[in-house]
């Protein structure tokens, strides 16, 4: 019997294990959103300083295509900022388990 | 990012209604123009809008993606007569053909090109609105 209850902890590690592993890859998952939206900020940055210096040369003449590229960037900061508040309440969540 | 293409539908007809304009400043300062290169009078020019279809609608989404111009046409009607023996361009009668161009008309299609500006502004303004709430979500 006490072979069983060793052999029952060892598996139960085994679980605690096999759980960590889940939770590093939906850690991955909730990562891979962040540099998403960190790769979305800079192509939306780009954008809005393109269509900013296009304006200034004169080689476009609508004012509305720098000002709605500048918002875009604004939106996707916001989106960015966001998601950076989302992981750390579930990591602080996470980390202020009892054991 | 996807949620932001509906904010390109309004800023197409930004663009779409900022050309009609120009069309329209150009029929205004022209309407006195009694010869151009080609020996006639100015011509009326009008622009002609149609939705815009993007590749995604062709594969059967039933949203267009805004507006564009997708001619500037000449109005065919006929030049103005106006009675001027003195001026150099007068045929046999004393009359000079004047350009087709209706000021009032164009005053009004310009307040029309104005509002609808404003309008579209005001659509993208509630869909940016729309987009920062969503991030509130979750308090």
């Amino acid at each position: 019997m006490a072979i069983n209850a060793v052999s029952g902890a060892v598996s139960g590690v085994g679980g605690i294990s096999a759980s960590q592993s889940t939770a590093q890859t939906s850690g991955s998952g909730f990562s891979n959103i962040l540099t998403d939206a960190i790769n979305d900020i800079e192509q939306t940055e780009t954008e809005a300083n393109e269509a900013n210096e296009a304006l200034l040369t004169g080689e476009s003449d609508d004012l509305h295509t720098a000002i709605i590229a500048a918002q875009k960037a604004e939106i996707a900061v916001s989106y960015a900022v966001q998601i950076r508040n989302r992981v750390l309440e579930s990591y602080n969540t996470v980390m202020n388990m009892q054991v | 990012m996807g949620f932001l293409s509906s904010i390109d539908i309004s800023g197409s007809a930004l663009t779409a209604q900022r050309l009609r304009m120009d069309v329209i400043s150009n029929n205004i300062a022209n309407a006195e123009t009694a010869e151009t290169e080609n020996g006639e009078p100015y011509r009326r020019k009008v622009c002609v809008l149609s939705e815009r279809r993007s590749f995604s609608s062709v594969l059967g989404d039933q949203i267009g993606s805004g507006v564009k111009v997708s001619e500037i046409t000449e109005d065919d009607s006929d030049f103005e007569l106006e009675y001027d023996p003195d001026n150099p361009l007068a045929n046999a009668e004393g009359y000079v053909q004047m350009p087709n161009v209706d000021e009032i008309e164009e005053i009004i299609d310009l307040m029309e090109a104005t509002r609808s500006y404003e309008a579209n502004v005001t659509a993208m303004n509630a869909t940016k609105s729309m987009a920062i709430k969503a991030l509130e979500i979750g308090g």
